[in-house]
């Protein structure tokens, strides 16, 4: 049918963009943290075409190779936050407790100054999200930093699997039967959104296999909204939850049982570690704050020490910031995982790289320094999980996106030409919880 | 999967030894509630260790805890009937002081009745911020498990939301905890913008702080009239006229004997306070100081100090270096101001020593930072001779570590505040020990 | 209340250019412009030529034309005459009141709100919406516009889009084309309704389209095989979309800046439908984009405000306020290569050889003249500037072979200037639109009595007005009252009791200027009263509809309680 057409054009579209950049870089003579194979001492790193072609020592590269000096620093796969709202300009299409339709792809900014900061953190990859105003959400864009560039198409991960947001708990309460008057206003009520949501789903597939089978003449009516709901039982979309409280962790992974979907990453999840056992059992993931706590009622009752319990009980937790602020520092906030857990340097660094990698279905590409994955990578003065490491560089598909010695101050590529000079802001919104952007701010008094 | 079951199954084995241990010893702990082990009165022998004094240097010593004070300092003390502490290759350092918080103040940041760090009202400097301190909160163990012992909790609001306190993080009441010092806030009138929705013009914000400082000095004004009556009314055992209590809150303030903190962040704002400051010849700490490093200079030679923070955020102008947030207190600290380091949070000041980690990171050493989040900031409240620094005769807010504060993969192992050793023990560890191997597991 | 000095001005007033209410008859259609400077099109000018105007067409072009018996001469020595413009795109005609009924009503909610609360009427015809009196048409057509493309105004579908004739008259004698374009944008429904914000507008995009596509499929399966097949049951919405759809008229999209003509690129390579990028403002950072598309593009006339020429006291202020720092003058320096680069838009294009027409969406009438010299200075060429305004928008529309050009057999739309239009001080002397004869009448600008900037005054109390619109006298009455946020009042004037509240008041120094809106026949049109206070005397101008009727005013204050 002709739309299926126009998405499969979609995704050829998205084929031809981004190809073109990559480059060529030598990093000789580091600190090499593999993350899958070990750490290697005075080793060599030559990505070719965007791509890591070797690891090892004494390699060489043509003439034209920039080479980066790597003697005396640590050598990582660029650091991947799985929830982010940098670089996009809209979070929330909040009308509705279902928007499954909407793509948050269609929004991002690069323009956004954010970018660059998260880069000058070691960051090459983030998941950009929609927030958690919806029960379901909208579809979520897994970028890579190319900052710099001024198409929005070429920030998109091509061939990344498909992500969508849901939500569960206070926010979507919040803000669709506190704030609109409009179920959900329980945890009841959310439960009943995604079965209404994915019986309906399984209708409209009914209808339209009858319709391509020659049972009907007319085809029904176009619903993106329903389509979208189609594709994740189909397995074709990862679900990223935003999720607090054992028990609803609990209500969707039922849910999802009865419909037959397993492709599942829980955020935040502050009382996963209340869960382990059953997230394990499922195959759930994880992603978690390192240490944010009681700034709602849902999350009074967890602690720090949530990433490691979860890894200790074989979940595939990864750690993120959903902050503008934390993602430059997402390696600090792995580090806390040794003072909240006793976890090893390699599975802290695991937390920020090929677990993430794993969550967003990238992990053959991304999350660890092999040869034949993508040429990210982040190169600090230090080991990583210490408070004393300052980023040096950091590459997206071999090239330097950040220069710690080309750092300029002002990184802006677009620039407001009413506003004399940029506007002081006392406090900054973008500093934490996107997530509720775009709702009226009565909603949300968080700080 | 059948590794992962074989491992569970070890796992499982061998933690019934250890659960059973657990079980046996935390009989007396309720672990689904905030409670956790009672504090130890006594005396302390730390015996060994590397002492970071931060005022008399750093080098291996013994420390005796005795009567609540820090008795003495030396080598091969006598431990008499003190409890000994073996510190062979672990670091003692004087417990970290935050000096701006809502500690105390703000249970769940949502849930707004749990919240009493802010009143109704423009100018309310009576409010007192001690009253409202929970002493019972949930997140004063959680902070104090990381090496703080003391804070600043205080009001915000209005252009002068209340007074603020100094506590030590242990205590049953505010009065226990109280540490011997108060400040009047202040939040100086901004030219900058609120947030990023603040969609006001340049000329309507610039309107809006010219209106806010006329009624700040005539505020001011008033002020000082009312300190000169009540002088003269003392010293002619005259009656003054009426209850007033936010105008006295402000006598020790107008008379120099209190201080002001203020909260003010751009430069040119700052600039304003500075010369408001020295106009009026106060007594006042600046608070906040985003664009100090603009410049710091001027602050230096005007002699005021300044409490910043957090470190980690995000620079407060699109076209800033990313890291100039981070680098701020070491420029002021390197232009001669007198910094103090805060976090400026109320369920996560444990993360204070990582503040000071990045400051210290991003120039100002790890020596300035440490002093910012000890010595520096008992110094500026006045109250050095008790807190601050591992000197014989101070109260006994001390810590032992395995290594660096700074670092995340230090481990705190003993704390001490006024003399009593405090267990390690929150909410957050409490739940680490109920769930970290779940029993029973999954229902099969 | 204005209303009525309004009626009593027009009676009495017939030399400003405005559509002959009166009931002298005209005595001919023919009119022979003589030995003017003849642009023919941009390029080809014709010295000391000769227009002759036959019945709403171009009869005839060139030197030493014999002037027919009937012709009404005008004597057009060293003037220049130029086809009339062309608008891209624009609002003329759709009165801004229009745009309230979109709302909605607040009881909608959530998932499915009716169309048009979402702003989706993409059945919305210019027919049904213009208003042929409102004053945009006039203004418009006094600065040289004489045909338009003309969208309603909207959210994310506002409707379809026509090319009017700014000859003035009927609906039926605006509508040169109808329905031939759709319009669209990326505006998000307000008051939380579904769409809400650019992605759900995108999204909806996608799904009313390709639902379009489907219902062709359904309509035609029905027409050619309808046994046992359920009726086709659309709706207005759907139905409006099939003409882009099946690429019968081509979708302009509103994308002023770079990220809406990114995002509006996309939904065209998403969806296959003939775009042309409308409004934009910086087309300069997706030219090659443009370009390799085939792309056609509508600039917008709006800049942003000129870097203020730096005076004595401005300096103090500025030294005060910031030092002057390295980094500040790199900041500085940024903003104003930021300003440089939106005017330079035209330039850029014209360098790039991307042909651009112009959009009249959101600039203000006062401005276009005045932005169209900015992007000369630029490095617009003024052929090229002309191009925008006449042979590249007829080529757009489709009706080059009947506008765009002074040539035989073109419609009769033209623009006496006394000099070339570009040139600061020029004056439009002459429209003809549709062979339709508008004389303007030059308003010798009196010279404003310059009022101190730094001067205290005390506005508020009574003030009793004098009007003087050429020789006609009316009264008023002015009540002003200070509050902490400025100043408020109210007038009222001796036609009638009714009092209309002032807008805004601002103040500069002795300066003042007062804002309001009246409501003229139904219309609402924008009043300002520009003066200088002196003491407890205040002289200056007033401005009805954007400079469609101007008068003097001079009043004083009644200080007596």
């Amino acid at each position: 049918m002709k739309y299926q057409i126009i998405f499969i054009c979609l995704l050829l579209v998205d084929g031809l963009y981004g190809q073109s950049l990559s480059g060529d870089v030598l990093i000789k003579n580091g600190t090499v943290l593999t993350i899958t194979n070990g750490i290697k001492e005075n080793t060599d790193v030559l990505i070719q075409n965007g791509k890591i072609k070797s690891i090892g020592e004494g390699l060489s590269a043509g003439d034209n190779v920039r080479v980066i000096d790597a003697d005396g620093m640590y050598v990582m796969p660029g650091i991947i936050d799985a929830h982010s709202h940098a670089g996009i300009d809209v979070v929330n299409e909040a009308s509705a407790p279902n928007t499954a339709e909407v793509f948050v792809g269609d929004a991002i900014n690069p323009y956004s100054v954010s970018i660059y900061r998260a880069l000058a953190g070691g960051v090459s990859v983030s998941h950009a999200m929609h927030g958690s105003a919806n029960a379901i959400g909208g579809q979520c864009e897994t970028m890579k930093h190319h900052y710099g560039e001024e198409d929005p198409e070429t920030y998109k991960m091509v061939g990344a699997p498909r992500t969508i947001k849901f939500a569960l708990g206070e926010n979507p309460m919040r803000v669709h039967g506190e704030g609109n008057g409009i179920q959900p206003k329980s945890r009841m009520g959310i439960e009943q959104v995604f079965r209404k949501a994915f019986s309906e789903a399984q209708e409209y597939q009914k209808a339209w296999k009858t319709y391509k089978s020659g049972g009907t003449r007319v085809a029904p009516k176009l619903d993106l909204r329903k389509q979208t709901l189609v594709d994740i039982i189909n397995g074709e979309i990862i679900i990223h939850c935003h999720s607090y409280r054992a028990d609803e962790i609990l209500m969707l992974m039922n849910v999802l049982k009865d419909y037959g979907v397993d492709k599942i990453c829980f955020q935040h999840v502050n009382e996963g570690f209340k869960v382990a056992p059953e997230l394990a059992a499922f195959g759930a993931h994880a992603s978690v704050f390192a240490d944010w706590w009681a700034y709602k009622f849902e999350v009074y009752y967890s602690t720090a020490y949530n990433a490691a319990i979860l890894t200790r009980n074989n979940v595939i937790t990864s750690i993120n910031s959903d902050s503008g602020e934390l993602i430059r520092h997402l390696y600090h906030e792995a580090g806390k995982t040794q003072k909240y857990g006793d976890l090893t340097d390699n599975e802290a660094l695991r937390l920020i790289t090929l677990h993430p990698a794993i969550q967003l279905g990238i992990d053959e590409r991304v999350g660890s320094l092999e040869v034949g994955k993508d040429g990210d990578v982040a190169i600090f003065n230090k080991h990583p999980l210490s408070i004393y490491a300052v980023a040096q560089y950091t590459l997206v598909d071999g090239l330097v996106r950040f220069d710690i010695n080309e750092d300029p101050a002002d990184v802006r590529l677009d620039v407001n030409p009413d506003e004399k000079i940029p506007a002081f802001h006392e406090i900054d919104a973008h500093d934490h919880h996107r997530c509720m952007e775009g709702v009226f701010e009565e909603l949300f008094s968080h700080h | 999967m059948n590794s992962i079951n074989k491992i569970k199954e070890n796992m499982r084995n061998g933690a019934y030894i250890i659960s059973a241990i657990v079980l046996f010893l935390s009989l007396s702990i309720s672990v689904h509630s905030q409670r956790v082990a009672k504090s130890e009165a006594g005396s302390f022998l730390l015996k060994g260790g590397t002492l970071v004094t931060v005022s008399d240097g750093t080098f291996q010593s013994d420390l005796l805890i005795k009567d609540g004070k820090i008795a003495s300092i030396g080598e091969a003390l006598p431990a008499g009937d003190a409890t000994v502490i073996d510190c062979t290759g672990k670091f003692v350092y004087p417990g970290l002081i935050d000096s701006g918080t809502s500690l105390g103040l703000r249970e769940v940041g949502s849930v707004s009745l749990t919240s009493d760090h802010s009143e109704i009202g423009d100018f309310i400097p009576h409010m007192e911020a001690l009253t409202a301190v929970n002493p019972n909160a949930v997140a004063i163990p959680v902070t104090r498990v990381n090496g703080i012992t003391s804070a600043i909790v205080k009001p915000s609001g209005g252009t002068f939301p209340g007074t603020a306190a100094l506590i030590n993080l242990h205590g049953y009441t505010p009065q226990q905890m109280f540490a011997g010092y108060k400040a009047v806030i202040m939040n100086f009138p901004s030219t900058g913008k609120r947030g990023w929705r603040d969609s006001r013009s340049e000329e309507d914000i610039k309107k809006d702080a010219d209106k806010a400082l006329k009624n700040l000095n005539e505020t001011w004004r008033k002020v000082k009239l009312y300190a000169k009556i009540d002088s003269a009314s003392v010293a002619g055992r005259k009656s003054k006229d009426g209850y007033n209590p936010s105008m006295d809150a402000m006598l020790e303030v107008a008379r120099g004997n209190r201080h002001l903190m203020i909260e003010v962040n751009k430069k040119v704002d700052i600039e304003s306070a500075i010369k408001w400051v020295t106009d009026n010849k106060l007594n006042a700490i600046l608070t906040g100081v985003k664009e100090g490093y603009r410049i710091a200079d001027k602050i230096a030679e005007a002699g005021i100090p300044v409490i910043t923070g957090p470190v980690m955020s995000i620079p407060s102008r699109q076209s800033d270096k990313y890291d100039i947030a981070y680098a701020n207190a070491g420029k002021m600290r390197a232009a001669g101001v007198k910094v103090a380091l805060r976090t400026d949070k109320y369920e996560n000041v444990r993360n204070l020593p990582y503040e000071a980690g990045f400051a210290a990171t991003y120039g100002m050493g790890t020596d300035e930072a440490l002093r910012a989040i000890t010595l520096s900031p008992a110094e500026m409240f006045g109250v050095d001779d008790q807190i601050g620094s591992l000197s014989a005769g101070k109260l006994a807010n001390v810590f032992v570590s395995d290594g660096d504060p700074f670092e995340t993969r230090t481990d705190i192992l003993h704390l001490f505040i006024g003399g009593w050793k405090v267990p390690l023990e929150s909410r957050h560890t409490l739940l680490y020990e109920e769930f970290l191997e779940r029993d029973p597991g999954v229902k099969e | 209340m204005i209303n009525h000095i309004l009626s009593i001005c027009l009676f009495c007033i017939l030399s400003i250019g405005l559509q002959s209410q009166s009931d002298v008859p005209d005595v001919t259609s023919t009119f022979a412009i003589k030995n003017a400077n003849v642009v023919v099109k941009p390029g080809q000018t014709i010295e000391q030529a000769t227009v002759i105007i036959k019945d709403g067409l171009i009869h005839q072009v060139g030197k030493n034309i014999p002037i027919p018996y009937d012709a009404e001469v005008i004597n057009a020595d060293s003037m220049f005459v130029y086809a009339g413009f062309i608008a891209g795109i624009s609002h003329i005609g759709i009165p801004k009141k229009e745009e309230k009924k979109e709302g909605g009503s607040s009881s909608v909610k959530g998932y499915d709100p009716p169309n048009d609360a979402a702003g989706i009427t993409p059945e919305k015809t210019v027919r049904s919406v213009i208003k042929p009196s409102d004053s945009s048409i006039a203004a418009m057509r006094k600065l040289g516009f004489t045909m338009a493309h003309v969208v309603p105004r909207g959210g994310m579908m506002a409707g379809k889009g026509s090319l009017i004739s700014l000859s003035g008259g009927s609906v039926e004698e605006l509508l040169v084309k109808e329905d031939m374009s759709l319009y669209g944008s990326l505006k998000a429904a307000k008051n939380r309704i579904y769409p809400s914000t650019a992605i759900g507008v995108m999204s909806k995009w996608r799904e009313m389209y390709q639902q379009a596509e489907l219902a062709i499929d359904h309509e035609s399966t029905f027409k050619s095989a309808p046994s046992g097949l359920k009726r086709p049951m659309y709706d207005a919405s759907t139905k409006a979309l099939y003409a882009a759809t099946n690429k019968s008229i081509p979708v302009f999209f509103n994308a002023p800046k770079t990220l809406d003509l990114s995002r509006s690129l996309r939904l065209q390579k998403d969806l296959g439908f003939n775009i042309v990028a409308s409004n934009v403002k910086q087309a300069y950072k997706l030219k090659d984009k443009i370009k390799s598309m085939n792309i056609p593009v509508v600039i917008s006339l709006k800049l942003p405000k000129e870097e203020k020429k730096k005076k004595e006291s401005d300096d103090k202020k500025s030294n005060k306020e910031d030092d002057m720092s390295d980094e500040m003058k790199k900041l500085l320096a940024r903003s104003s290569a930021a300003k440089k680069e939106y005017t330079s838009q035209a330039a850029i294009l014209e360098e790039a050889n991307i042909p651009f027409s112009i959009s009249l969406t959101d600039v203000k009438a006062a401005d276009i003249q005045k932005n169209l010299r900015r992007m000369i200075e630029a490095g617009l060429s003024e052929d090229k500037a002309l191009a925008a305004l006449t042979t590249n928008p007829a080529q757009l529309l489709g009706i080059s072979s009947i506008a765009g050009s002074i040539e035989k057999g073109k419609v009769a739309n033209l623009i006496v200037t006394d000099t070339t239009y570009f040139k600061e001080k020029a004056n439009v002397l002459y429209v003809f639109a549709d062979g339709k004869k508008f004389k303007q009448e030059i308003k010798k600008k009196k010279k404003k009595k310059e009022g101190d900037p730094d001067a205290e005054i005390v506005l508020e109390g009574e003030w009793t007005l004098s009007i003087n619109a050429d020789g006609m006298v009316i009264g008023g009455n002015v009540t002003i009252q200070k509050t902490d946020d400025g100043y408020t009042g109210s007038m009222t004037t001796d036609m009638d009791d009714e009092e209309t509240e002032f807008d805004s008041v601002e103040i500069d120094g002795s300066n003042v200027t007062i804002k309001m809106t009246g409501d003229v026949n139904g219309v609402e049109a924008p009043i300002q009263i520009d003066v200088v206070i002196d003491g407890s005397d205040m002289e200056g101008s007033v401005n009805i509809a954007n400079g469609m009727m101007t008068a003097d005013v001079t009043g004083s204050k009644d200080d007596n309680p």
